[in-house]
């Protein structure tokens, strides 16, 4: 399973990610024509605080392989790709009716005008909107497996 | 093997996904008495609205039956359980074999015995056929309504009514609606708000009688009060459909007692849903809690147990989530603690609609209210489920900023309590500088 992981340690908190998942989820793509957009821009990554070292990280949906959010889902929205693991919800389908916020153990979906906002993994791009904007590279996209390597390398080196 | 499913909705269909993820040669029969494609009976108060359509009900893929190669006999009622034959018969005299039987009967609405109660444009709201009644009355030109009751369907179905431009009064027997999901303070706000967007509600009264011609067209109240109504939505709770259960000698109560294996007290007969009893982690009791997560989790489960998967179903945590207009209400686990030794934290701000409580036993979160503000509520689910000792954290669960990060340090410090995989993920960066 593919998703975003961040390595905690080189978080600086400045919310570059946040900035650049809005956009990227916006039609323009672009910061100045997305502000006159209907919706307005919204994060699917959110920079939190940790109370240990004045530490802070970025977060987003963890797709979970039992996700309480599918199992939660009144509408048959949100469901799990068979394919690649990935937890979707079919904006479609979405009513709103905010039962995946409420079991969400990370409380990482949004409340959008209408349907739940959550990390789509960028469809629409080769990489992710958030990974490619973080200016220490403390963000990734890959697999758990490819996330321990990356650790494990830089603290070897 | 013959599998046998009684109810095509949350509890059965979601069997039907764990057997054939397992079993993909044995025979699944289905048997609904409703004569409908599966449906998600939580959307119809949104079809009501007019806020989606009927073909935006089904819940799973529209191949799903096709696809997972099911027996569906729709618009027959499964009328006797034939044990020892190993049998259900069936209202058009057909009978179904099974090894392993599912009783998936869901819950039925309580009507209230009212004289008029039976006159047409009374209705409740539980099946599509109800909402199709509930719909030609508003476009028969419906210009008032009166909801009997303010518990969640009654509420749902008031702002559906509401928003399409019907006048409604909701008459509540409680000092104030949603009494057995929030507390009056809370209820108080949110009724301030219906009040304010044309949603009446009457509390501590009664409807003693419907009247009209053949339909409805007035109803009266305990106190004498006399209200105009074209319609009246009967939202008064639920009764598990046991029957078939109780007539075969299954243990029940008032819903089907069911065993960790989410098996009855007859062999390979499993029930999930809301037809069964099933035990509340918060309120250490074992009670009705008719929810459609609670029955998709126990019709998953169910399922891995007929293909003889060892299961062990822990229990539930009742919650719910409600929306009327803006405003959004999430509640979870106990709201209204009746036991001594309990805490609450509250913070409210009524003219902006904000409110949040946090109950507490014994140094755990054992329940929360969440109104206006919900965004947060999963850390609460997560943290009431786990029944982990909170006392730390107390003070920052009211702060704005609260969020995931501030319940890491409890995760990193109860790895066996936080055993799902993808809260090490999270942590992975952190572990060898914490974790010595
Ligand atoms: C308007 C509305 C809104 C709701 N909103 C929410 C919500 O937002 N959140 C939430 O958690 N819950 C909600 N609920 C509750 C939720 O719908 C139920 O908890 C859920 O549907 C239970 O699923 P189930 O499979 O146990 O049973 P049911 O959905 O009750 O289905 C049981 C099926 O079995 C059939 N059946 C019964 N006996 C027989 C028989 N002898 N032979 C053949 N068929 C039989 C019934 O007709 C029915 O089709 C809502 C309910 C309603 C009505």
């Amino acid at each position: 399973m593919v998703k975003i992981f961040c390595d905690i340690k080189k978080c600086l908190g400045c919310r570059t990610c946040e900035l650049a998942c809005a956009i990227e989820h916006t039609q323009a793509k672009e910061l100045f024509k997305a502000l006159q957009e209907e919706n307005l821009p919204q994060a699917r990554i959110e920079n939190e605080k940790i109370m240990i070292n004045n530490f802070s990280f970025s977060l987003t949906c963890q797709h979970c392989e039992d996700a309480p959010c599918v199992n939660a889902c009144i509408s048959g929205a949100m469901f799990k790709d068979e394919k690649t693991g990935e937890t979707k919800c079919d904006t479609d389908k979405c009513v709103g009716c905010w039962m995946c916020i409420m079991v969400c153990p990370f409380g990482i979906i949004k409340q959008g005008k209408k349907n739940a906002v959550k990390c789509d993994l960028c469809p629409e791009r080769e990489d992710f909107a958030c990974v490619a904007s973080c200016p220490t590279k403390a963000l990734f996209g890959g697999t758990r497996e490819e996330f321990q390597n990356k650790l494990n390398n830089s603290t070897t080196q | 093997m013959n599998y046998c499913i009684i109810g095509a909705s949350a509890a059965g269909i979601n069997a039907i996904e764990s057997i054939r993820a397992y079993d993909k040669k044995s025979n699944i029969a289905l048997i609904s008495d409703e004569d409908f494609s599966p449906y998600s009976r939580c959307l119809l108060s949104y079809l009501l609205a007019g806020s989606l359509t009927k073909e935006h009900l089904h819940f799973k893929p529209k191949d799903f039956l096709e696809k997972n190669r099911v027996n569906f006999q729709r618009g027959v009622k499964a009328e006797r359980i034939l044990y020892k034959e190993r049998k259900v018969l069936l209202s058009d005299k057909s009978q179904i074999p099974f090894d392993k039987l599912l009783l998936a009967t869901g819950a039925r609405p309580k009507i209230p015995r009212i004289p008029g109660i039976e006159k047409r444009g009374v209705y409740p709201l539980r099946t599509l056929s109800d909402a199709q009644k509930i719909e030609g009355c508003i476009k028969a030109g419906l210009e008032t309504a009166v909801v009997l009751g303010g518990g969640l369907i009654g509420m749902r179905s008031a702002y559906a009514l509401a928003k399409r431009g019907v006048k409604v009064k909701v008459v509540v027997k409680s000092p104030h609606i949603l009494s057995q999901a929030i507390d009056q303070p809370s209820a108080e706000i949110v009724q301030g708000y219906l009040e304010k967007r044309g949603i009446e509600v009457l509390t501590k009264t009664d409807v003693i009688e419907i009247s009209g011609q053949e339909r409805v067209e007035e109803v009266t109240l305990d106190n004498g009060k006399r209200i105009k109504a074209g319609l009246v939505i009967i939202g008064k709770g639920v009764v598990p459909n046991s029957e078939l259960a109780e007539e075969v000698g299954i243990k029940i109560r008032e819903g089907i007692l069911i065993e960790k294996n989410l098996e009855t007290s007859l062999k390979d007969i499993f029930a999930a849903g809301d037809v069964v009893e099933s035990f509340d982690l918060t309120s250490g009791e074992t009670s009705l809690n008719p929810l459609w997560p609670v029955a998709v989790e126990q019709g998953k489960l169910a399922g891995l147990s007929m293909v003889n998967k060892s299961v062990e179903y822990q229990g539930t945590v009742p919650m719910n989530s409600l929306t009327l207009f803006n405003l959004s209400l999430i509640t979870i686990g106990l709201v209204n603690p009746f036991k001594e030794n309990y805490s609450v934290m509250v913070y409210a701000d009524k003219k902006k609609y904000l409110y949040r409580k946090f109950i507490f036993y014994r140094n755990r979160l054992v329940g929360t209210i969440l109104l206006g503000e919900i965004e947060k509520a999963g850390i609460f689910s997560l943290l009431i489920r786990k029944m982990v000792d909170v006392s730390s954290l107390k003070e920052i669960f009211i702060e704005k900023e609260f969020n995931y990060a501030k319940i890491i340090p409890f995760i990193l410090d109860n790895p066996e309590i936080f055993k799902e995989k993808e809260f090490n993920d999270t942590l992975l960066s952190l572990q060898k500088e914490f974790v010595s």
